[in-house]
């Protein structure tokens, strides 16, 4: 054990990765051996990282290691404590998943686009995100995170041929180079204050700072990572780069690069830091709004990664609930509540990686099998991709917080989490956590009915397009990776009790926490919270379904035996049924839209072409419905035009007159000179 | 009123599959109009109003052959809807009742042998029953429903 | 003695260019041949320069680790400009664009343009530096409005006059500095050793207004707003090796003037203000800059531009002082390297699309595919992002302002990204976007290549690692600066 949570595991698996990417830009002639050597290296790396991460969660104290480097203030610190640890093997998992899938994935690729290139930035990406997990240096962790960023840039724009991703690679890049400015200056703020850019000497630092110094650096640390997080309104960059990348990337881009922002939320408000009241409060605002309008625009979307994508923002929503409560019981000295409400964002964050993960990965199954991304082309899937069907459905019923899966029991954790701020708190507080349930309560049920959509569209009914026809089942390791991902799903909910108990222990080593009661007692075979004020049992929850199951089945199986059974077509009213019948995605989804138009503010633009000039005879009539973006025209426009305008009055300086250009130089050396006279 | 009706008209005979018990005293008709000079319909269509009313009895007209216990035919099956009627019989469920309403239905009536037509539906699907007249008076119409329920339902037609 | 040798190779380089005669081949081999014996000269002034802490040859002329910084960057990118400008000339010739006796000239004036950058770092006489800055502007003048065209000569024509009355203003407060030796008793040659010493007794008023005298002046020829209207023109009309030069080494080389300057000044007790002043005057360059780097449509102007945005960095960094002066001299090297590597690239865009308008150039990874990746890792690393050096040095000079200069830190911080959204708008259209009619795909030849390639190299690994000789240097010298 001890073994593989020593440093040198560590800088070998990161070697590991260096090698991959390295080995693949070599090896990118050859386009099967740069896939295979990528990507199997990219899967061993993170065999180790997983080992390594969880030799190191169940270790227990936190390890550190550190590199000097030859720059000042810049030492390359690694700490492992079990916030990292967690947050390490989450991504590992994932990354591991990913890069078998990814070997059957992408020889879809073969020929078209280097795949080369992809292994490289592949690699990179994997092993700046386990590094932006672990380092403990604020100067060294800038440095992963861009270098995170720039990998998962390079991989958004992978297909480069499409203008489309180009355009969404830049936004991306640029959002989050924006919110890294916001991060640096959060960061500058705690050199301000302690001299120093270490983790550690800065949390030591920061304790006798001021309140307005500690509010600015939460301030601005809740932008900058929130861009990368994906909150509303700083999300718009992520529903367009996430279904740009290769699916096996855009997987580890939702499921888990977006979690280096919680990553960092938790660090700097509850262990850096020590949370107060109306962080938490600005945290459950944003994961309301966020939960709220991600599943909402999520309904709205026909373009399957997109949706997935949209969902990521209504994921990181929830995760930011249990983490505003456990701020805001963390302020009011509820450290025992704040371990339950953080176990739960943790958790899930652990559970939204795995779903969100699997359902990426039967998106591209699905996409690469069918080429294109429009929900609305699919349809009748199930019968050409049955395995693939089912993996999506377990993903589409935990993502949906379905019993017995691991979804639902984190969002059943949250929700007690909340209820306890309820039930503990005066007027004020006690309102906003009943609209932080209702939201959460709402946005379930949206869940549910948006996968009702994305699963039923996609996989039942007819085909709705002839490419559906041809059809096939992924290559048998992506299937194998789904099935993994699918027992991990499965697993994590049969095991809740088990994990919640290790997860209690990583909320309670963060540094406000730490030494805080456990908030009840987690089994296996239960999960009982502040002595009996909720109980589950998971184990019972999966045998009652197989129960109720198998019970249904036999009972119908019975009455039903002996009756003889016809089958003939469906009644079509003396037509031809086409797929033109089927209900769409965009009808399906359209009623809530309309019931929820002040929110989403729908639009309908109606085309009609005529045969004729005086309009009475229409050719063919197109209705587009869609949403009006409402972030583009009120935030970034007018940011942009503001920095247009003034970028014309400063051009206007460069006018190419040279009596003007000698102005300045006299005018500058008069002024500075009457300056220096006033000054003395 | 109705009695006579159905006494005129013994509207044909008892299908060998069906069960006595089968059809409770009901009937779910799907209507096809197979070449239908309009009049059956207009008959038709005066069934459903209150002074005819003839949902009292059981008996009501259903959207989909599914629905359906019987397959009523209007008009004298022109080539086009052959096709037609033949799908909608073989979407019935079984056990189907097929009725033939009016002269054209029965055997192609004014329009008989016109090559435009195939004389009837009893030349595409079997027939159980005919209700003749070009058209059936609504009386008519509901006297010989009355029947074949009564004959359906294995009871002597009652007297009242 | 390599200091002279450092000295008399461009001059004897420059006369056997002159007397060259219809071979091509003997102009390339006069500048291999030249740039390499500087180079070697160049290392072992540093070697010495380690060593024994300076190296110097009689009085007139000596090496300070301050100089030697910069010289690391003049014979570096000299080194590169050398080889690329043989790769460049070729194409040029080839296509019938030049004549023979247009090459002769260019390499005359390009080994003259050398020495006089060498001898402004290594003459140890203010006097004597001012006059080698000047005969940089002379020579260069005539490179940049080599192509005869009437653009480039407007251009040339800028730069000659704004740069004479900038360098006039500089020699103005070159003598005020220079009188106050006189009140300290010194009555011999003057060097910049004396004129630090005796700068104890002068009046501060005087230093500051001396002060400002040479930061505008030289300012000028460094490019910091509003003095800069002469280098987008001048450095995008240039052919890209001398472009590259004139970024990447003759900014450098006007910056050192104003450092060794401010260090006089410091020592007269105008410290505060002459940091205060760097501050405004680099706030000033990067406001200019960040914002016509936005919308700009001429990628040679782009990266210009860009240099100005640097200077002004650099210039922010000596005012915040501290860890502040350390980032921005190496700060100061790493952007020479890229620079030069940019204008590298823009050179071989530029002799493939024959245009230097973005709009016109779209495709560079398919059609030149090392140039595309060049451009990109230079761009990266130009806007400051990881892993690169660049990145490091902003961040301590940002840290170095954020205990007294918060506000400052942050519009810093703000057009710092404008500028990289501004540069990633522009090099993504040009690197990836489809060519309505697209050229034939390859790279112009070996040396349009390699000297950008060796120039990256050495930027990513002095990122990564910094030298041994290099981190000494920049440590004494900003110890130096910061007084």
């Amino acid at each position: 054990m001890d073994f593989f949570s020593s440093s040198g595991v560590f800088y070998a698996l990161i070697a590991v990765f260096l090698a991959g990417a390295i080995g693949a830009l070599f090896l990118r002639r050859k386009d099967s051996a740069a896939n295979i050597w990528g990507n199997s290296l990219a899967a061993t790396g993170s065999l180790a990282g997983l080992l390594f991460a969880g030799a190191s969660l169940l270790h227990g104290s936190a390890t550190a290691f550190s590199l000097g480097t030859s720059f000042p203030l810049l030492t390359l610190t690694f700490r492992l404590d079990r916030l990292s640890a967690f947050f390490m093997l989450t991504v590992c998992f994932v990354a591991l998943i990913c890069s078998v899938y990814a070997i059957g994935y992408v020889r879809h690729y073969y020929g078209k686009y280097s795949v080369g290139v992809l292994g490289f930035f592949y690699n990179i990406f994997i092993a700046s995100m386990i590094l932006v997990m672990t380092v403990h240096n604020a100067l060294f962790f800038l440095i992963v995170w861009e270098v995170m960023s720039l990998a998962s840039y390079f991989l958004v724009i992978y297909e480069s041929r499409q203008s489309a991703n180009i355009r969404a690679g830049s936004f991306y890049l640029i959002m989050t180079h924006t919110g890294t400015a916001f991060i640096i200056v959060s960061f500058l703020l705690m050199y301000k204050v302690t001299g120093s850019f270490d983790f550690e000497t800065i949390a030591a630092g920061l304790a006798g700072a001021s309140a307005l110094m500690k509010n600015a650096i939460f301030l601005t640390a809740l932008i900058g990572f929130g861009v990368k997080a994906g909150i509303i309104p700083l999300h718009t960059w992520l529903p367009g780069a996430h279904p740009a990348a290769p699916s096996h990337v855009s997987a580890l881009m939702s499921g888990v690069m977006i979690k280096t922002g919680i990553y960092m939320l938790m660090r700097i408000s509850l262990d850096i830091l020590t949370g107060s009241y109306w962080w938490g409060i600005a945290l459950l605002a944003i994961g309301a709004a966020s939960s709220l309008l991600g599943v909402l625009y999520a309904l709205s979307e026909h373009d399957l990664k997109r949706l997935l994508a949209y969902h990521s923002i209504e994921n990181i929503g929830i995760i930011l609930l249990g983490l505003g409560s456990a701020v805001v019981f963390s302020s009011a000295g509820m450290d025992t509540l704040a371990v339950l409400a953080l176990a739960a964002a943790l958790f899930h964050t652990l559970n939204h990686a795995t779903f969100k993960a699997l359902l990426f990965l039967g998106a591209g199954s699905v996409i690469a099998a069918t080429h294109t991304r429009n929900i609305e082309k699919y349809g009748g899937l199930i019968r050409y991709m049955p395995l693939t069907a089912l993996f999506f459905l377990i993903g589409a019923m935990a993502i949906s917080a379905l019993p017995p899966l691991n979804g639902f029991f984190s969002e059943w954790l949250t929700f007690q989490a909340m209820f306890q701020g309820v039930t503990a708190f005066g007027l004020t507080t006690r309102i906003v956590f009943i609209l932080a349930i209702g939201s959460l309560a709402f946005t379930g049920g949206l869940a549910a009915a948006c996968f009702v959509k994305a699963f039923g569209i996609t996989f039942l009914a007819r085909p709705r397009s002839e490419a559906i026809a041809a059809a096939r089942e992924p290559s048998v390791l992506s299937r194998l990776a789904m099935a993994g991902m699918s027992a991990a799903i499965i697993g994590l909910g049969l095991f809740s009790g088990v994990v919640m108990r290790l997860l209690e222990g990583v909320a309670g080593s963060l540094g406000s926490l730490r030494g805080a009661a456990p908030p009840g007692s987690a089994q296996f075979q239960s999960v009982s919270i502040e002595n009996g004020f909720a109980r589950i049992s998971m184990p019972v929850v999966f045998a009652g379904i197989a129960v109720a199951f198998i019970g249904v089945m036999a009972a119908v199986y019975s009455f039903t035996r002996k009756r003889k059974t016809i089958t003939g077509p469906t009644w079509d009213c003396g037509t031809r049924l086409t797929p033109r019948m089927e209900i769409t995605a965009t009808g399906f989804s359209r009623s809530i839209i309309t019931v929820m138009r002040g929110v989403l503010r729908p639009s309908s633009e109606t085309e009609i072409e005529y045969h004729d000039a005086n309009r009475y005879f229409p050719k063919f009539g197109t209705v587009t419905m869609g949403l009006r973006d409402i972030y583009q025209p009120f935030i970034y426009r007018p940011l942009r035009e503001l920095t247009a305008m003034i970028a014309r009055h400063v051009r206007k300086v460069q006018g190419g007159n040279v009596n003007a250009y000698i102005l300045y130089i006299f005018l500058t050396l008069i002024g500075l000179l009457i300056l220096l006279d006033v000054g003395s | 009123m109705f009695a006579d009706a159905r006494e005129k008209f013994p509207a044909g005979s008892h299908p060998a599959n069906v069960n006595g018990r089968m059809f409770r005293r009901s009937l779910a008709i799907r209507l096809v109009t197979a070449g239908s000079t309009n009049a059956c319909e207009q008959e038709l269509v005066a069934l459903g109003n209150s002074y005819y009313d003839v949902e009292r009895f059981g008996v009501c007209f259903v959207a989909s052959p599914r629905h359906a216990d019987v397959l009523m035919v209007t008009g004298p099956v022109t080539r086009n809807m052959r096709d037609a009627l033949l799908k909608t019989y073989e979407a019935l469920p079984t056990p189907r009742i097929v009725v033939a309403l009016g002269d054209d239905a029965i055997d192609g009536g004014l329009f008989r042998g016109s090559y435009a037509v195939l004389d009837g539906a009893r030349s595409v699907i079997p027939v159980d029953y005919e209700i003749p007249g070009d058209p059936p008076t609504p009386t008519l119409i509901i006297g010989a429903l009355m029947s074949i329920l009564a004959d359906l339902s294995g009871m002597q037609a009652q007297k009242t | 003695m390599t200091l002279l040798i450092l000295l008399a190779t461009p001059l004897a380089a420059a006369l056997a260019s002159l007397a060259a005669r219809k071979k091509l081949v003997m102009l390339e081999i006069t500048a291999a041949l030249a740039a390499l014996v500087e180079f070697g000269c160049v290392m072992g002034i540093i070697a010495t320069t380690f060593s024994s802490g300076s190296d110097r040859y009689g009085s007139f002329l000596a090496v300070d680790s301050l100089s030697a910084v910069i010289l690391i960057t003049v014979a570096l990118v000299g080194l590169g400009a050398s080889f690329y400008s043989i790769g460049y000339l070729r194409e040029e010739v080839r296509k019938q664009i030049i004549g023979f006796k247009r090459v002769r000239q260019y390499y005359v004036l390009l080994h003259l343009f050398l020495m006089a950058m060498f001898f402004a770092i290594l003459t140890s006489s203010p006097i004597g530096m001012w006059i080698a800055i000047e005969a940089t502007t002379l020579s260069t003048a005539f490179l940049i409005s080599f192509y005869n065209k009437p653009s480039s000569m407007e251009a040339a024509w800028k730069y000659l006059i704004i740069n004479s009355i900038g360098l006039l203003l500089g020699f103005f407060g070159t003598l005020l500095f220079l009188a106050s030796t006189a009140n300290a008793g010194v009555d011999q040659f003057i060097s910049w050793g004396a004129l630090t010493g005796s700068a104890a007794t002068m009046n501060p008023m005087l230093a500051k207004i001396a002060f400002i005298f040479v930061l505008i002046g030289y300012g000028t020829k460094v490019g910091l707003a509003p003095m800069h209207t002469w280098l987008p023109d001048a450095h995008s009309k240039a052919p890209s090796p001398i472009s590259a030069l004139l970024s990447g080494s003759l900014l450098n080389v006007a910056m050192l003037a104003v450092l060794k300057f401010k260090i006089v000044a410091d020592t007269a007790g105008a410290s505060a203000f002459s940091q205060d002043l760097m501050i405004y005057f680099g706030v000033g360059s990067l406001v200019i800059a960040a914002f016509i780097i936005l919308g700009q449509k001429n990628y040679k102007r782009l990266f210009a531009y860009s240099s100005i945005e640097h200077m002004g960095i650099v210039a922010i960094g000596v005012g915040f002082g501290g860890l502040g002066t350390f980032a921005a001299l190496l700060h100061m090297v790493y952007h020479s390297l890229v620079k030069s590597a940019l204008f590298f690239s823009a050179g071989n865009i530029f002799l493939k699309y024959s245009s230097t308008k973005i709009a016109k150039v779209r495709g560079i990874l398919t059609t030149l595919p090392v140039t595309g990746v060049i451009l990109l890792v230079g761009f990266l690393a130009i806007t400051g992002m990881p892993p690169f050096g660049i990145f490091i040095t902003e961040i301590y000079i940002l840290s170095a302002g954020v205990a007294g200069h918060l506000p400052i830190v942050l519009a810093v911080l703000l057009l710092l990204v404008l500028v990289f959204a501004g540069f990633l708008r522009h090099i993504v259209a040009m690197a990836f976007d489809r060519q309505s009619e697209p050229l034939p795909a390859g790279e112009t030849s070996f040396f349009t290549i390699a000297p950008a390639i060796l120039l990256l190299a050495v930027f990513i690994a002095a990122g990564f690692y910094l030298p041994a000789p290099l981190e000494r240097f920049v440590t004494v010298a900003s110890s130096l600066i910061n007084g």
